[in-house]
């Protein structure tokens, strides 16, 4: 009876009388994963790509992700190009100005590691897993919408195995 | 105006000043000093036979000697266009400003400052713009050195 008082904030009635008992975690994840709304955000050609990826032809509205201009709203972020040394401040602020839980995806090889700008450049950040953590790397140059997609369903695999304790 | 015409007016219009005027690849180009280059372009903009309404670029070139900046002009009204160049010494590139003839070279100029290191002068706000405010160094010059640069390897 105890444990019964103990697991009732996160049983819930049903309509017509059912029960359904989860564990806290599972439920929690499973809205994250499937509701990850992004940053209105793009730094180089990759953002196209993005852009194309959100359009209708591949539709990331069905993953239940929804692109949103503000970083508060956010909970993922696409690395989507080059990053400068000019704008590494401001991609660790907004970073910094999103809330809990937040995720990078750092798409195509010059967010991975300065991709081609690697070599003969002195504006060029290597890797912007330099500034912030990244989640899920994405290779290509740019990456194809379909890898994108793929990126994105490893990271909801990713979020669906976390544990909040 | 044809080039050959435009050579010809410019350099009785500049007859006192001495400038050189040379085409290659079929684009006028002027030679100035950098003394002379503010009446040049004055000159160049409200002289009713050229009307060069339109600066098109300003940046500059490091040469082994010298670093030389390039000013293009295009007149809109007359289809016609010229290179303005100016040869400054490399210890102290220094010139006079154009953004009160133009204001279109504000940028242009800074950007020239930033990559090449050349001051202008009467420039209302002469600051880096494309490199952060901290940079060290003018990226563009041939002896610039970074030691943070990855250089390709046999290169």
């Amino acid at each position: 009876m105890v444990l019964i008082q103990k697991a009732l904030p996160i049983v819930e009635k049903m309509p017509g009388g059912q029960v359904v008992v989860t564990s806290m975690d599972a439920v929690l994840d499973w809205g994250r994963k499937n509701s990850l709304w992004y940053m209105l955000f793009g730094l180089a050609c990759c953002a196209i790509e993005m852009m194309a990826t959100g359009a209708s032809r591949y539709d990331l509205d069905r993953f239940g992700m929804i692109y949103r201009a503000t970083p508060r709203q956010s909970d993922l972020m696409f690395v989507s190009g080059t990053v400068c040394k000019k704008m590494a401040p401001r991609i660790k602020r907004l970073y910094d100005q999103m809330s809990e839980p937040k995720y990078v995806i750092a798409m195509g090889n010059c967010a991975i590691s300065g991709g081609p700008f690697y070599y003969d450049t002195y504006s060029v950040v290597k890797g912007v897993d330099l500034l912030i953590p990244v989640d899920v790397y994405i290779p290509g140059c740019p990456p194809r919408p379909e890898a994108l997609i793929n990126g994105i369903i490893h990271l909801q695999k990713k979020i669906s195995k976390e544990k909040s304790y | 105006m044809e080039n050959i015409k435009l050579k010809e007016q410019l350099l009785a219009k500049f007859e006192n000043i001495k400038i050189d005027a040379i085409e290659i690849s079929n684009q006028l180009i002027i030679i100035v000093s950098k003394e002379n280059l503010f009446g040049v372009c004055r000159a160049l903009k409200e002289n009713a036979a050229f009307e060069f309404d339109y600066l098109s670029f300003v940046t500059a070139v490091d040469r082994p000697n010298n670093i030389e900046v390039v000013y293009e002009l295009i007149s809109t009204k007359k289809n016609h266009r010229v290179r303005v160049k100016v040869n400054l010494t490399k210890e102290s590139p220094e010139i006079d400003s154009v953004t009160g003839l133009w204001a279109g070279a504000n940028w242009h100029e800074r950007e020239t400052y930033d990559l090449f290191g050349v001051n202008f002068i009467n420039h209302p706000n002469l600051t880096r713009i494309l490199t952060p405010d901290d940079f060290e160094g003018f990226p563009f010059r041939k002896d610039y050195k970074n030691p943070e640069i990855v250089r390709m390897p046999n290169d």
